[in-house]
């Protein structure tokens, strides 16, 4: 009986140990361009620091949209919202910027490669798409053309000061 | 007590246990940025170009460049705090009389000049962006439709979704396209999407620097004309009631009133209010 009830309790402490978070740290990544750390879940807390993009943080506990995290020596909280499981991508235009290469060059090539070869509208250019009326790609390349630098993005943040 | 009792009884406990002991929590709610491939991301912005397009020729994109501009500085300002760096956002009011905003999946947003109009300051209106913002970071309609680099899985949920028999590629392109506009434009996400933007949209202003009970105001302002007019957003979207109790308990609970107290009404003026 004593050999099967210490069986029974090993067992249990082997499952236990092999649950997520119980052994492994639990680890995600700074997502946003910066991430506050405050001292507590909140925002009117302290900020004992603060993260860039990319930065490997460890996960102590979550509290709803809030998640205590570790990095080094500090503790404190970010919102959960600014980070993610896996190591964001390093350029936030390149996967943009690739597909506007296609887009403008030769946007049919890139539909067919997307949408394989159902005919109709989907093997049409975007002109040719927009002059049958279905579609306004004129317009949304003025949109996109819309290109804000970093610089100037702080300067208008900076300028938040009514 | 038999081995049999005595082995039920400690699997009983132990899948009682919660994973993280001693304080620690679940996990689930970490957002899954990043777990996706750069063909996932392709897809999605190259879906979400092709719906943009067509909202644009349903809603002429507002030739104000100078307001147009200003709405990308807003929505960069916001989209600074958000988790999805590998996306370009890009922001646009479009001519509408129905007040509106709509996120297409790759980071396209846009909002209707009515619902400009009933804005009053700066903080409302990236309130608007960030619940939008949200839809996308959270990726609701590429969810929804399993808009991801395998077509094959695609087809399989469309094939449930709007029972389409057929594995051509370029036909479930456009279905899965007219499918994500019905779902903007009449059906809604589910409800629970647009709670969830609800919540990380007031957190996203807040972050910024925003005053984060400006979204709390804006559908208060909104809600009778919406109702009254039965448009597009009562129809797709939850109760302005319940949105509303849900806002409001966050903001008191989290003191949103005294953070960021940023309303920056003379610059939304400036730049967004038309004068008549």
């Amino acid at each position: 009986m004593k050999k099967r009830l210490y069986f029974a309790v090993t067992l249990v402490g082997l499952s236990v140990l092999s649950l997520p978070g119980a052994q492994t740290a639990d680890v995600v990544y700074i997502s946003s361009q910066q991430a506050k750390v405050h001292k507590e879940a909140n925002l009117k807390s302290k900020i004992v620091a603060v993260l860039s993009k990319s930065d490997q943080v460890e996960v102590v506990q979550q509290q709803k949209v809030w998640m205590q995290v570790k990095i080094t020596e500090i503790s404190g909280w970010i919102s959960r919202y600014s980070v993610s499981r896996a190591k964001p991508f390093e350029s936030k235009a390149s996967i943009f910027s690739r597909l506007k290469n296609f887009f403008q060059n030769d946007n049919r090539r890139v539909r067919l490669a997307y949408v394989s070869t159902a005919g109709g509208v989907r093997d049409l250019t975007e002109e040719e798409s927009d002059a049958a009326g279905k579609t306004d790609f004129k317009s949304l390349r003025v949109l996109e053309d819309i290109d804000l630098g970093d610089a100037e993005i702080d300067a208008f943040i900076a300028g938040n000061a009514e | 007590m038999k081995f049999a009792t005595l082995l039920s009884t400690c699997l009983a406990l132990l899948l009682s246990v919660e994973p993280c002991s001693a304080g620690r929590q679940r996990i689930s709610l970490v957002p899954e940025s990043g777990t996706y491939s750069e063909g996932d991301i392709e897809k999605e912005i190259v879906y979400g170009r092709e719906m943009s397009a067509i909202i644009l020729a349903e809603r002429k994109l507002s030739p104000d460049h100078g307001r147009n501009r200003y709405l990308n500085l807003v929505g960069q300002s916001i989209v600074r705090h958000a988790n999805r760096p590998e996306l370009q956002f890009f922001f646009a009011a479009v001519e509408s009389d129905f007040i509106n905003a709509y996120a297409a999946p790759g980071g396209y947003i846009f909002v209707t000049t009515a619902a400009l109009d009933e804005m009053r300051d700066e903080a409302e209106l990236a309130a608007v962006l960030a619940h939008e913002i949200a839809h996308v970071t959270e990726r609701h309609i590429v969810k929804a439709l399993n808009i991801r680099e395998d077509d094959d899985s695609m087809v399989a949920t469309l094939s449930k979704v709007i029972s389409v028999g057929t594995e051509s590629a370029g036909i479930v392109f456009s279905q899965v396209i007219l499918h994500a506009l019905d779902i903007l434009f009449s059906k809604g996400l589910q409800v629970e999407d647009e709670y969830s933007a609800d919540l990380q949209g007031i957190y996203l202003v807040a972050l910024a620097g925003y005053d984060a009970s400006a979204y709390y105001r804006y559908l208060a302002r909104i809600q009778p004309l919406v109702e009254a007019n039965q448009g597009e957003l009562s129809g797709t979207h939850p109760p302005f009631a319940e949105r509303l109790k849900r806002l409001g308990s966050i903001i008191e609970k989290e003191g949103f009133s005294t953070v960021g107290a940023y309303k920056n009404e003379k610059r939304f003026r400036a730049h967004v209010v038309r004068e008549n």
